[in-house]
């Protein structure tokens, strides 16, 4: 035997094995919840099988990926409630306010603005055989019937969909753009039909190249165009802290089985990470990492990706508004 | 051969690196393997690093009565507040160390007639009076008497010199407990007369008394006295936050601080929660802390655990300061078991310092603390002057047009109540319980508000 030869090969060998194994212990600890490679595609078949056997259909790419993130500090944007009913409304609205909530009516439109920045904007009915609406021109045709199999809606992905989707959007947009200007940074997220015949469209903020899902703008679109719309923009600012290793997607998705199951059919049409918090009326506050679960109720559940706590669970449209607004149609979304 | 003992060398030389490289990896393999195991989860923690608890107070120092009132012969009814001489010659010598309490109990299930009382009254007559009706089973604890000492206690009633007894009040009866008329009454008997004697009385610490008059349709519960006339200095709370106090608080509050984050509110308060707790540092210092109330598993809790969970609560958040007793503690009955919410109060000047609920106030259920709340005034400071408060009849006649009908006043007392989230005076106040209504009445104003803390 060679020796000498054998003993320089090892001597190689250990050399780049002892730097790899270094380099591992300089870069930190390696967990499966915080590494960026997150799980393999046979965790995630095992768990989507777990998920089916509880009740839970993931008609989802569930992502594989788990970046770890920190905390992330938002502010409230300083623009007052008379300014936005101005924008939302233009200049002579009729504006009263009472406990900190502003109601902003003007012609056929009506807009209400919570302390929190929170800003509803609805079509009132017409008293009598309709009125005209500036953006009756940009409706969109209703959304057709989709196939269904039992407990899974399957989306409506026919040509005629997908143009009155994105028809939709861009009505969405053209409200905002001519209304104000959509928030800064928001970008379209999704869209859904609803119901009745409407399309809810869903734009909603990016910062550091994830989603911050509480600032964000929805418009209700029907064929008469625009019908209602809320927006929310509390505004990103920093991160706060370190990034911090984060629960896999399917982990957060187990940790939620049950509360999905209870609500009933579930079905999760979307899995996305990124950050969330409530609309506070504050000053400043920070946002934590989230998974966001999408069903096909319409429904959003937030998962704290640190904890795997559920940080909100909101109906497809958020519905504070209408109680002073009036109580519109109902808001049910099918999956797209 | 040089050539062979140099080659020789050489792959001794590379042995050794080769060896040094195996251990080395040996070394990092094992690192690793320890780092891999990750960051410690909440609950983990949270085994690991309980510290060891603080010592928490004998129960004698927090279930404490706030005020002695001695009726002595020759008409002679006089008040010793908590921290005067007077009161701590009489409650500690004369109660505590001769040990009269050890023991008794429990009381006969019928309260004394009003012939027996008033011929007690007749006599020297000692009553220790709690700020609050308090349950039976914790100053039973407290004072290590036997058996069931009921419901509740307003005050222990010793009659040390004709008729030795030693009785609990309860809705203004007296119910003698057994086993006292054995214990040796003849140093309380002592000290008591010689502090009721004229000469001593203003070193001492003792106010006058005086039976109340009462508005109309109003009616007093026996055994109620109140201070003749008093001035008390002004306080005002001194504590000011250093900078970054809400951070500090984080791992005191949190299992696992690196998942809190923090909400800044408009009014300067800041928020810090991990999504189910919440703590709420107001800019005084004032700290609201909650978290979401399990259901109940053996349901419900009696107050001497109650009371127990909420002073280690207490000794590892902040710790019990000295002055620091128990003001009132009440059920809370709640679908699926009993909880209890404990007042705390604290002593200044011989009264009690108090925000409606209690200086600090915890909420107590089966599973553990599940709300608590804490004024930030210590150390509060005495500033010029004083107040000269309002006679107890005239602060009666302001709360009068708030609780319109018939109106037993069962107990009324002098505290010092404050705003617990704002640094500001602490107003010296008349307590007034009607039932089971505490009112505070601005002694000096005359402004009434509820006592009532809400959980």
């Amino acid at each position: 035997m060679d020796w000498p030869r054998a003993k320089n090969i090892l001597i190689i060998a250990f050399l780049g094995v002892n730097l790899l194994l270094g380099y591992r212990l300089w870069a930190g600890p390696v967990t499966t919840a915080g590494s960026p490679y997150g799980v393999t595609a046979r965790e995630v078949r095992e768990v989507t099988t777990q998920l089916r056997e509880r009740g839970v259909v993931v008609a989802a790419e569930i992502p594989r990926r788990a970046q770890p993130l920190p905390l992330l500090t938002v502010k409230n944007p300083a623009t007052g409630a008379a300014t936005l009913i101005d924008r939302l409304l233009g200049p002579g609205a009729e504006v009263h306010s009472r406990d900190g909530v502003w109601v902003g009516v003007r012609g056929g439109e009506a807009v209400v603005v919570y302390p929190g920045g929170e800003v509803f904007y609805r079509r009132l009915p017409a008293p009598t055989g309709g009125h005209s609406v500036a953006y009756a021109a940009g409706g969109v045709p209703a959304p057709g019937g989709s196939a269904t199999t039992p407990g899974v809606t399957v989306p409506d992905t026919s040509g005629a969909a997908v143009a009155a989707s994105a028809r939709a959007v861009q009505v969405a947009r053209e409200f905002w753009t001519q209304r104000g200007g959509l928030p800064s940074g928001l970008e379209p997220d999704y869209q859904v039909p609803t119901e009745t015949g409407r399309y809810l469209v869903v734009f909603t903020c990016r910062s550091g190249g994830q989603r911050f899902f509480a600032s964000r703008a929805m418009a209700l679109v029907g064929p008469q165009g625009v019908e209602e719309a809320y927006a929310a923009w509390p505004m990103p600012d920093k991160p706060s802290g370190n990034p911090r290793p984060v629960l896999p997607a399917t982990e957060a998705l187990l940790r939620v089985a049950p509360l999905l199951v209870e609500k009933g059919a579930a079905v999760v049409v979307e899995v996305q990470q990124g950050f969330y918090s409530p609309v506070y009326d504050a000053r400043e506050w920070e946002a934590v990492p989230v998974w966001r679960v999408r069903l096909a109720s319409g429904k959003v559940l937030y998962v704290n990706a640190y904890t795997g706590e559920v940080e909100g669970l909101e109906e497809p449209y958020p519905r504070q508004g209408q109680e002073i607004l009036g109580r519109p149609e109902k808001q049910g979304t099918r999956a797209r | 051969m040089p050539d062979n003992a140099e080659k020789r060398r050489w792959e001794d030389a590379k042995s050794a690196v080769l060896a040094l490289l195996v251990v080395l990896s040996l070394v990092l393999s094992f690192g690793l393997w320890w780092s891999a195991a990750g960051p410690l989860k909440g609950e983990e923690l949270w085994k690991q690093e309980t510290p060891s608890l603080p010592p928490l107070p004998d129960w004698s120092r927090v279930v404490v009565p706030t005020r002695l009132l001695v009726h002595a012969s020759g008409d002679r009814h006089l008040l010793f507040s908590m921290g005067s001489d007077g009161y701590r010659e009489i409650w500690e010598g004369g109660c505590l160390r001769t040990g009269l309490l050890d023991g008794v109990g429990p009381p006969v299930t019928q309260p004394l007639r009003d012939a027996e009382v008033r011929a007690l009254e007749g006599g020297m007559l000692l009553e220790a009076r709690f700020a609050t009706p308090l349950p039976g089973s914790l100053v039973a604890r407290a004072y290590r008497m036997r058996g069931d000492v009921g419901d509740s206690v307003e005050a222990l009633v010793f009659t040390p010199e004709r008729w030795p007894y030693i009785a609990i009040r309860r809705a203004g009866q007296l119910y003698p407990l057994e086993g006292a008329a054995e214990r040796d009454f003849r140093l309380l008997a002592q000290i008591v007369s010689r502090l009721a004697s004229p000469g001593v009385m203003a070193p001492q610490g003792a106010i006058p008394l005086v039976s109340p008059a009462l508005p109309e349709g109003w009616e007093a519960s026996p055994g109620l006295w109140v201070p003749k006339a008093a001035t008390v200095p002004r306080l005002v709370a001194g504590f000011v936050p250093p900078p970054g106090y809400g951070h500090t608080l984080v791992g005191q509050f949190f299992a696992d601080p690196t998942v809190v984050r923090r909400i800044e509110e408009r009014d300067g308060a800041t928020i810090f929660t991990d999504g189910r707790s919440g703590l709420r540092v107001y800019p005084s210092g004032a700290l609201e802390y909650n978290t979401p109330r399990p259901p109940p598993a053996r349901g419900g809790i009696g107050a001497e655990a109650a009371l127990s969970v909420a002073l280690s609560f207490l000794a590892t958040h902040g710790g019990i300061p000295s002055d620091m007793l128990l003001w009132g503690c009440w059920p809370v009955r709640e679908e699926g078991g009993q909880a209890w919410a404990l007042g705390m109060g604290l002593a200044a000047h011989g009264l009690v310092v108090l925000a409606p609920g209690g200086a600090v106030s915890l909420a107590v259920g089966d599973q553990g603390l599940y709300g608590y709340r804490a004024a930030a005034w210590l150390p509060w400071q005495e500033t010029a002057g004083s107040h000269r408060i309002m006679p107890a009849q005239e602060a009666l006649v302001r709360l009068a047009p708030r609780h319109p009908g018939r109106v037993l006043v069962e107990d009324m007392y002098l505290a010092y109540v404050g705003n617990p989230v704002v640094a500001g005076e602490l107003r010296p106040t008349w307590v007034v319980r009607t039932g089971a209504a505490l009112w505070a009445v601005d002694a000096v104003t005359g402004k009434v508000q509820s006592l009532e803390g809400r959980w």
